[in-house]
């Protein structure tokens, strides 16, 4: 019992005083909002310090069952214990920490992401073409905005930016405002439906 | 048969095109004309507008693979505000920028002679969310923890005896660089009377919607952006370079889905005769 | 001088209507919590005992998803359900175990192989337990692999790398992501046609969902995973909070086309922005 209802219980608790903190003119005028921020920002800290061992623990036990790939379960958890003890020594600007940052995660991580330039191009030479009346918008809309988005756009005709502009301010906009407005809604009710108790899934 | 293979190009002859494409302007730049946009003309006369001895707060909310796109502004931002005799504290929504920034905004700094402690201070990343931020609302240094991204005190730090709080009081404007969440939703919730700029990366976008309802006062996007504000500020550097890589990229794009368009008509009428 | 001193000092702080916090929007705020909230109860409750709810419409991925493990199953690979941002308590995962269920129902139903990515530990415990309940329902428990039910520490590029290799290494034949997505929405979805796998998106990042419409075959937009999933999975929470939350759309269309009306009619009054500020 105490498994699941205990934290449906404090959430439900907690959920109503930040609620009220923000809407209370006392509950204000007492700060109770700022104390709960600090303890949240000390759980958050914890978290990560939780989610640190957590990560060993994962990776130990990889490493133990020679499960597929488990050596690099053994340089992750040197790459980590490295990193920490050099942070922790010497901060995190400190030469070689920060070069080892600059030399390794950055191109890295960097390289990653330059993928999606060359997936975008063949994404789009598939997505892009005149079956029907949504995919000529689809394919129109998108010339405008990419040209706008560079100076040749311009050089073309100075009309492409003041089209793009359009479609981006009145259509684009609507739309994206209507999506949010409806995540919002959907995010809204489920999280509401945690702080009441009805969603207990998580607890299981 | 030859429109058929068009229409089921391999994407890998795709990646060689734009690849070629990318890397010739890097090495023999074009040097297109560049047109200032109003997005970016805006931007800027706020900045201007920004009065002499104020704070204004840079929230480098991106990781280093945004450092090409959303890095190429803050450098031009920084130099614009601190030649203007305008404060700033820097700090990230996200733990890598505020953390391979520094560097580069010691360049700018040594190079204007800017005054790290009296005129600039990186607080760095600090861990905790929203919940971080609603502590240095109401008590920056005990949110901060009292030390900057050097782990320099705050007491030896001239600049931050004037930061007690984030608030509209204290700052004149937090200038965001989003790449994501968390990004200026955290300021448009928490802290809505303190005037918010903001940088977009991979253009504006839907984001227009926000400038348009005047929750960002002032907004630029993408690496076109970036090079007119560089453009406008005097400071040439890397995005006026990578903006023809970025041309040519589009253009070859362009490219293969007209060609890819053309293909697929002729291959359909031909498939529909037979 | 003093009372010129005095007149200098901080104001004080006026409660609204006597308790409230005087801030623009703090009450209505109030107000508008409280009726979703109150709306979210009810319909929860309704649906719980068995009232008759209104019906949530089969949407076109739905079908698609079917289409997709029947797909799987011919060519004799794998279904892969893909979930990277998004932790225990979150909407988003919510919405997935919806997803995951019916998909794991349908892979073990069809003797088909599921293979689930996560980027939280916590989450990976939950769906072994919730594809493990879907292959005992199905009557094939002895086909359950814990496995193929994996995690992956969900920093982005390091997460995106990795699936990018289980795509290739293991080839799945569909490949369903599902919930909030960053920047490597631009590269996963391609990985994923690179081997010809179909895909559906149920994505509820309205900034990513432009490269999951140029990649896919079918997308799920914003609310519609949340409906999605609760056609799927029946669960009366589910259930009632997509009543709940159609109801809060109405009202907010009705406020946005009144407002409108009024500010086409009366220009520069603000009357409905004014009205909401209380």
């Amino acid at each position: 019992m105490l498994r699941q209802e205990l934290p449906a219980i404090l959430t439900t608790v907690v959920a109503i005083v930040v609620f009220l903190g923000g809407i209370l003119f006392s509950l204000d005028e007492m700060n109770v909002l700022s104390e709960i921020d600090s303890w949240i920002q000390l759980m958050g800290n914890m978290a990560l310090f939780l989610g640190g061992i957590n990560l060993c623990k994962l990776h130990v036990n990889n490493i133990r069952k020679r499960r597929q790939h488990w050596i690099f379960s053994v340089w992750l958890l040197i790459v980590f214990g490295f990193f920490t003890v050099l942070g922790l020594a010497k901060g995190s600007q400190d030469p070689l920490y920060k070069g080892l940052y600059d030399a390794l995660i950055v191109p890295v991580n960097a390289s990653m992401h330059s993928i999606a330039a060359f997936f975008l191009c063949s994404a789009a030479f598939r997505a892009f073409r005149v079956k029907n009346l949504d995919s000529i918008l689809l394919l129109v809309s998108g010339a405008f905005v990419m040209l706008a988005s560079v100076p040749i756009g311009d050089l073309i005709s100075s009309n492409i930016p003041v089209i793009s502009d359009w479609l981006l301010n009145i259509p684009g906009s609507a739309v994206a405002r209507a999506m949010s407005n409806g995540m919002f809604f959907a995010s809204f009710a489920a999280t509401l439906r945690i702080f009441l108790g009805l969603e207990r899934r998580h607890l299981s | 048969m030859f429109w058929k293979k068009i229409v089921d190009l391999d994407p890998k002859i795709i990646y060689l095109f734009v690849g070629i494409a990318l890397m010739i302007p890097v090495i023999r730049p074009i040097g297109l004309p560049l047109r200032i946009s109003s997005y970016t003309q805006d931007f800027y006369d706020y900045l201007m507008s920004i009065p002499e001895d104020s704070i204004v707060f840079l929230d480098l909310a991106f990781r280093e693979t945004g450092e090409a796109e959303l890095g190429a502004s803050v450098l031009p931002v920084f130099e614009l505000l601190q030649k203007r005799g305008v404060k700033v504290i820097v700090g990230g929504q996200w733990e890598q920028a505020p953390f391979f920034m520094q560097r580069r905004l010691e360049e700018v700094a040594d190079r204007i002679g800017s005054v790290y402690g009296v005129d600039w201070v990186n607080i760095g990343y600090k861990p905790g969310g929203t919940a971080t931020w609603r502590v240095m609302m109401e008590d920056f240094w005990k949110g901060a923890a009292g030390v900057d991204c050097m782990k320099n005190r705050f007491e030896d730090l001239p600049l931050m005896h004037r930061v007690r709080k984030l608030d509209k009081d204290t700052f004149a404007a937090i200038i965001i660089w989003e790449a994501g969440s968390p990004g200026q939703g955290t300021w448009m919730q928490y802290a809505p009377d303190i005037p918010l700029l903001a940088v977009y990366m991979s253009g504006i976008g839907g984001n227009v919607r926000y400038l348009r309802s005047g929750q960002v006062k002032a907004c630029i996007g993408g690496m076109q952006h970036a090079a007119e504000l560089e453009k406008l500020t005097g400071t040439y550097g890397d995005a006026i370079g990578l903006l023809d890589a970025q041309t040519l990229g589009i253009l070859v794009v362009l490219g293969f889905i007209v060609l890819g368009n053309i293909a697929w008509v002729i291959e359909k009428n031909a498939s529909s005769v037979e | 001088m003093g009372w010129l001193m005095l007149a200098a000092q901080e104001e004080v702080a006026i409660p609204k209507w006597g308790i409230f916090v005087n801030v623009e929007g703090a009450v209505s705020g109030l107000f508008v919590t409280v009726l979703v909230g109150a709306l979210t109860y009810y319909w929860i409750m309704s649906a719980r005992a068995g009232r008759q709810l209104p019906t949530i419409r089969r949407l076109p991925g739905l079908d698609a998803i079917d289409e997709a493990v029947g797909r799987a199953t011919e060519m004799g690979r794998p279904v892969m359900l893909a979930n990277r941002r998004d932790g225990l308590g979150d909407v988003e995962t919510f919405a997935l175990w919806g997803y995951l269920s019916h998909v794991a129902y349908l892979a073990a139903t069809y003797d088909t192989r599921l293979v689930n990515l996560t980027g939280s530990h916590l989450v990976m415990a939950v769906n072994q337990e919730i594809v493990r309940q879907a292959y005992l329902e199905a009557g094939r428990p002895d086909a359950f692999n814990t496995d193929d039910i994996r995690y992956f520490p969900s920093s982005q590029w390091p997460w995106s790398s990795h699936c990018a290799g289980i795509i290739q290494r293991e080839q799945p034949a569909a490949i369903l992501w599902v919930g909030s997505w960053s920047g490597e929405a631009s590269i996963l979805p391609e990985a994923g046609a690179s081997i010809g796998a179909i895909q559906i998106a149920a994505c509820t990042s309205t900034g990513q969902l432009p490269f999951f419409v140029a990649t896919c075959d079918y997308v799920l937009m914003s609310g519609e995973v949340y409906a999605a999933s609760a056609y799927l999975s029946k669960e009366p929470v589910m259930v009632g909070t997509i009543v709940a939350e159609d109801h809060a759309k109405l009202a907010l269309i009705i406020v946005a086309v009144v407002g409108s009306l009024v500010e086409i009619l009366r220009p520069g009054t603000q009357w409905m922005t004014n009205l909401l500020k209380f």
